[in-house]
């Protein structure tokens, strides 16, 4: 089987992406996506430590 | 032996690593097997129950000869650039190292190299964690990981000892006497489980909850299109993404959880951030891999591919090459570069920013080598699918699936989350009035 052609594929493409949203109060205040939205949004501003890891591996934070 | 080198090593300006001129292809990681044996018989195990018969060979513990030049390369390379790297003790079980030995290589380390730039990690099977062990971690700022794979009968059907007897109770000692520890907040960085998808992730979930583990890890199983990976049908079936489902639900329910990096990564991937391991997102990432008698070697996962896979052709030894020169070779910029998945389809694939076409072990088969997509490419999918419709119910709909009709544009030239969620973050002031209504 030639896998190169097998990958799955979306119903529908679009060439664009659609304007932004604020994010609602339920992903502000979830206890999961507040840390993460954070974490992102900090990646490039603030110098932390070095956290890349092998795969085999979990530094955890 | 002396490295022929085909370009120039330099600090990268940007990132403060040492990279070959213009390759950009640095050392993220460097992964010292301090031991080529381990005292249990784990049956998934990539270095004693895959397709690499050298590990045979290899001297059982590394030797003080080997250590004090594992030492001195560390340092000397920390010395030649400005950005850190990360050091993990690995094996094998890495603890089958002796004490003296052990304390002497870290408090060596950690006196030269800070905890902020270069964290030393321990990945271990926990069963030898002993209270004067724990004690040295704590003083040379080691931190500790601990592969368990959820409770007794879920752990017990792969990670038994060399005479077919669990481990389990010994493993659970050891996280026990990690928490126990006075410096078990600064000690323990978690625990680290593979997948075993006919398991309840529920059961899994729960149990290392229950375990107070400071955060969880998962790993998808061993395989690529030669050797399916155990539990996963066929290519097109979905058994793991359709765990990792599961198990993101769980998470997402939980009103107290820790994190999870395997979705803590997918996540932040679709809000336009980075992942922290290899595998997952487009950047590239550097290792190098240390072996009992020196060698150094590649990313040791490729081991489970083919027989020596992961031998760099110059056999170079910390005893007599740097860092800083493998870094310079091609076979290491070829190497890095293998994470770039260069099959057509993974090229125009509108998911290839987020999965990143998964590991180069899972996209191996003898008759293409690595131009294949994931194995795991439809549990991807899946996965990364549901993430993004989870996103969206809680109204961040940032990110969008659309065409790559690129195929030849550069790994990291043109994100595919062009206008990710991230962007009202930027600054939480600009982005109130940037905000538009959404019109999807």
């Amino acid at each position: 089987m030639d896998h190169r052609t097998a990958i799955p594929q979306p119903a529908s493409k679009t060439d664009s992406l659609p304007p932004m949203e604020t994010p609602s109060a339920s992903s502000a205040k979830h206890p999961v996506l507040a840390r993460l939205l954070d974490e992102v949004r900090n990646e490039n501003r603030v110098e932390v430590a070095y956290d890349r890891v092998h795969n085999r591996h979990n530094r955890g934070r | 032996m002396t490295v022929s080198t085909t370009a120039t090593i330099e600090v990268d300006s940007a990132s403060g690593h040492l990279c070959a001129a213009g390759s950009g292809k640095r050392l993220d990681t460097v992964l010292i097997k301090t031991s080529s044996r381990c005292n249990i018989d784990c049956s998934y195990c990539y270095v004693y129950r895959g397709q690499d018969t050298k590990w045979r060979g290899l001297p059982k513990r590394m030797r003080h000869i080997v250590l004090d030049a594992v030492q001195h390369r560390l340092i000397e390379h920390a010395g030649r650039q400005r950005a850190g790297f990360a050091i993990v003790l690995h094996g094998g079980e890495p603890l089958l190292l002796e004490f003296g030995r052990l304390a002497a290589m870290l408090r060596n380390l950690r006196v030269r190299l800070c905890p902020e730039r270069y964290p030393i990690s321990v990945q271990t099977n926990g069963t030898l964690l002993n209270p004067r062990t724990l004690d040295l971690f704590a003083e040379t700022q080691t931190t500790v990981s601990v592969s368990i794979d959820g409770p007794k009968e879920v752990n017990d059907l792969g990670r038994l000892d060399h005479r077919g007897r669990s481990t389990f109770a010994m493993t659970l000692r050891g996280i026990h006497r990690l928490l126990d520890h006075p410096a078990c907040n600064t000690l323990f960085s978690g625990t680290l489980s593979v997948i075993q998808p006919n398991v309840s992730p529920a059961s899994v979930y729960g149990f290392l909850r229950r375990l107070r583990t400071p955060s969880m890890d998962f790993l998808l199983q061993d395989g690529n299109h030669d050797r399916l990976p155990p539990g996963k049908k066929n290519f097109e079936s979905t058994e793991y993404g359709q765990w990792l489902i599961k198990l993101i639900d769980l998470y997402l329910a939980d009103p107290a959880p820790v994190p999870v990096r395997i979705i803590d990564d997918t996540i932040k991937l679709c809000l336009g951030g980075s992942s922290q391991k290899e595998g997952r997102g487009k950047d590239a990432y550097g290792i190098l891999t240390i072996e009992t008698d020196g060698e150094i070697r590649k990313n040791d996962t490729l081991r489970t591919s083919f027989d020596g896979a992961d031998i760099f052709s110059g056999r170079w030894n910390v005893t007599s090459t740097d860092l800083a020169s493998v870094l310079s070779s091609q076979e290491y910029i070829d190497s890095a570069d293998m994470q770039i998945p260069t099959c057509d389809g993974c090229r125009r694939c509108q998911l290839l920013d987020v999965c990143g076409g998964g590991m180069p072990l899972y996209r191996w088969s003898a008759e293409r080598s690595y131009d294949n997509p994931s194995v795991y490419c439809h549990d991807h999918a899946v996965f990364i699918r549901h993430v993004i419709d989870r996103l969206h119910g809680f109204g961040l709909k940032g990110f969008t699936e659309h065409a790559n009709d690129s195929p030849n544009r550069s790994f990291r030239a043109r994100p595919v989350i062009d206008r990710p969620v991230v962007s009202w973050i930027r600054s939480e002031a600009d982005c109130q009035s940037e905000v538009q209504p959404n019109v999807s």
